[in-house]
């Protein structure tokens, strides 16, 4: 038997071992009557109270799917209660059974006293409560599997997230014209702002190497780390870079993944500021509002195409930000892009921490 | 120092330190003269129009009109000798190699740049613009694609009985899709080596053709072969200017100025009477 499929479908597993546990029980009390030499029609009880076993106890899957879902104490409590009721029916049916087929006289005898059916009633539900254990057991062992599966995602996920990263700090055409403008600088006998222009990129280049990109800094490192790329991106595009920076205070020992903005101002430098000859500006924003943290990154270029272009490379850039965000955040956290009149902004909210 | 012998270059980069950088480099070489300063695309081809340089160091990545760009507008005839200069671009690197046409990476190393400087010496001794031109054009066709006359197009056209000799729509395949370019809107054509560039409504199609197959389609009423490369649209020209030995400037309604040479001097009675 294929077990993937079994897995895969949940009916056919249910039906596949309530069929086997019953024709089980069918089967063991066979051979109990026969090591004990039950009178002959015995057997026609048996195969009664399996088939009405395996009735009864069906509806209760649709009974234990509602409480499961809703908790411990449903379960704890609803469980049991369901399983007597349930036995109830069943003890009905055997001794029915019994009375018909092997032994009309024992009615008389037992049948009707309430302590028989009491302990009757306790023996089946037994039987039921295996049935309901084995029941939440397969039901428990899927949830850790699938659980196990959705962590094994997630790490596979921040793994990627991070060569992603690496890409973005060894950006080729950044550091190559960064180098070059240096040389220019130090040609032309610039020497201080060719050495300031050599700390700020061995700076930035340090803290890109030296960050996890799962890990967490405060904004405040984050914005200097910002300042450093800015300022190279500065003395590259001169005027043509217009940068503002617009930080609540309060905002700033927030904890935030290190090297959020900084992509997405690479990108705001690569669309909108680069492609244009006159240039444009970028602002940064950062804010409390109640228990989340707002920051945006907002230019003032083309926006986004009016027809949505395959492969557009914002997309992929924005792609990256919003997987690493998926994994460190799950659904406490948004980002949105919305189309300014001129420009574009990207604007997330996160959790507040501090 | 022979002025008349020094090597006139223009430098287009968007960023001002790459091209100080290459100022202050070029200072070295005193057969050497910058003539413009360009930050974009377009003042590149402003600056190829208005200095008729001998050589253009050429960005590849700039905001608007790119390096490649700037080669598909600039009129073959005009067109000054190219050392691209670029960060990082593998892709371009590999098409340069290709096509034999010399690049500088950034940063610049003095070394390559010297080495650089001797192959353009070379090349503007022998004057083998010619084959310069062809090769940037082939590189073209490599980096961007070339287009194809769509024949069985210009057929069909044919068999519906419109006059099938000079169409009024040029359709040019280019991979599996067909621009239909109207004849009215083409500036210019020019030819280098297999491939013909359309200059048409500021864009530019480079095609696989011949000259002989352009002079063909296009009705001489309106277009006139004006060089041994370059077919005019003569009602798009508006200043003629005449130039030494017999040659003739054309400046079209678009900006772009065109060599007339002293062997289609006899069309200038035709292009004066139109227009």
């Amino acid at each position: 038997m294929n077990l993937d499929l079994l897995r895969g479908n949940r009916n056919l597993l249910f039906w596949g071992l309530h069929t086997l546990g019953w024709s089980a029980y069918g089967f063991a009390q066979f051979v109990g009557s026969a090591v004990y030499g039950k009178e002959p029609g015995y057997i026609q009880v048996i195969a009664i109270a399996a088939a009405s076993g395996f009735l009864l106890s069906a509806p209760l899957r649709l009974l234990y799917r509602r409480l499961w879902a809703a908790g411990p104490r449903a379960m704890l409590i609803g469980s049991p209660i369901a399983c007597w009721v349930a036995a109830l029916g069943w003890r009905a049916i055997i001794n029915t059974a019994y009375m018909d087929i092997v032994k009309p006289e024992w009615a008389e005898d037992h049948a009707q006293q309430p302590l028989e059916i009491f302990v009757g009633t306790l023996s089946s539900m037994a039987l039921l409560l295996c049935w309901t254990g084995l029941y939440y057991g397969v039901k428990f062992y899927e949830r850790l599997q699938l659980e196990r599966e959705a962590t094994l995602r997630q790490s596979a996920l921040a793994q990627e997230a991070q060569l992603k990263m690496l890409r973005y700090q060894l950006n080729p055409h950044f550091l190559f014209n960064t180098l070059n403008a240096i040389s220019t600088l130090v040609l032309d006998g610039q020497n201080r702002t060719a050495n300031l222009a050599v700390s700020r990129l061995s700076e930035f280049l340090r803290y890109t190497l030296d960050q996890d990109p799962m890990k967490k800094v405060t904004l405040r490192q984050e914005l200097d780390a910002l300042n450093l790329y800015l300022g190279i991106e500065k003395l590259r595009f001169g005027d043509r870079l217009k940068l503002e920076f617009d930080v609540d205070e309060r905002a700033e020992s927030a904890l935030v993944p290190s090297l959020l903005l900084q992509p997405l101002v690479e990108n705001a430098m690569k669309y909108a500021i680069a492609p244009r000859e006159q240039g444009g500006s970028v602002t940064v924003i950062a804010g409390i509002e109640g228990g989340t943290l707002r920051l945006a990154v907002a230019d003032d270029g083309p926006g986004l195409p009016a027809a949505p272009a395959s492969g557009n490379g914002r997309g992929v850039g924005l792609r990256n930000t919003r997987e690493r965000l998926m994994v460190l955040y799950g659904d406490a956290h948004s980002v949105e892009v919305i189309g300014l009149s001129p420009g574009l902004s990207v604007e997330m909210r996160l959790p507040l921490e501090a | 120092m022979k002025q008349d012998t020094r090597i006139r270059a223009i430098i287009v980069d968007d960023e001002p330190l790459a091209r100080r950088g290459l100022e202050l480099r070029l200072r070295a070489f005193d057969d050497f003269e910058i003539v413009a300063h360009c930050a974009n695309g377009r003042e590149a081809i402003d600056a190829v129009a208005e200095h008729a340089p001998d050589l253009m160091f050429l960005d590849i990545e700039m905001p608007g009109i790119d390096g490649f760009e700037v080669l598909r507008r600039v009129p073959q005839t005009s067109m000054p000798m190219v050392v691209f200069v670029t960060a990082f671009d593998r892709y371009a690197i590999e098409a340069f190699d290709a096509h034999a046409l010399d690049y500088l990476l950034k940063p610049l190393v003095d070394e390559r740049l010297e080495r650089t400087m001797v192959h353009v010496r070379e090349q503007f001794a022998q004057r083998r613009s010619m084959q310069h031109r062809e090769q940037l054009v082939k590189l073209l066709a490599t980096v961007t694609g070339a287009g194809q006359l769509d024949a069985d197009e210009l057929i069909a056209r044919g068999a519906a009985g419109l006059p099938q000799r000079f169409p009024e729509v040029l359709p040019i395949r280019l991979g599996r899709e067909t621009v239909r370019l109207p004849v009215a809107a083409i500036e210019w054509v020019d030819a280098a080596g297999d491939y013909m560039c359309v200059h048409a409504e500021g864009r530019t199609h480079v095609v696989r053709a011949t000259m002989k197959q352009f002079e063909e389609r296009l009705d001489p009423a309106d277009f006139q072969r004006i060089h041994r490369s370059t077919i005019v649209n003569i009602r798009r020209i508006r200043k003629l200017k005449p130039h030494t030995n017999g040659e003739y400037f054309l400046t079209l309604d678009g900006g772009h100025e065109l060599k007339l040479s002293r062997s289609y001097r006899d069309r200038l009675e035709r292009i004066l009477g139109k227009g």
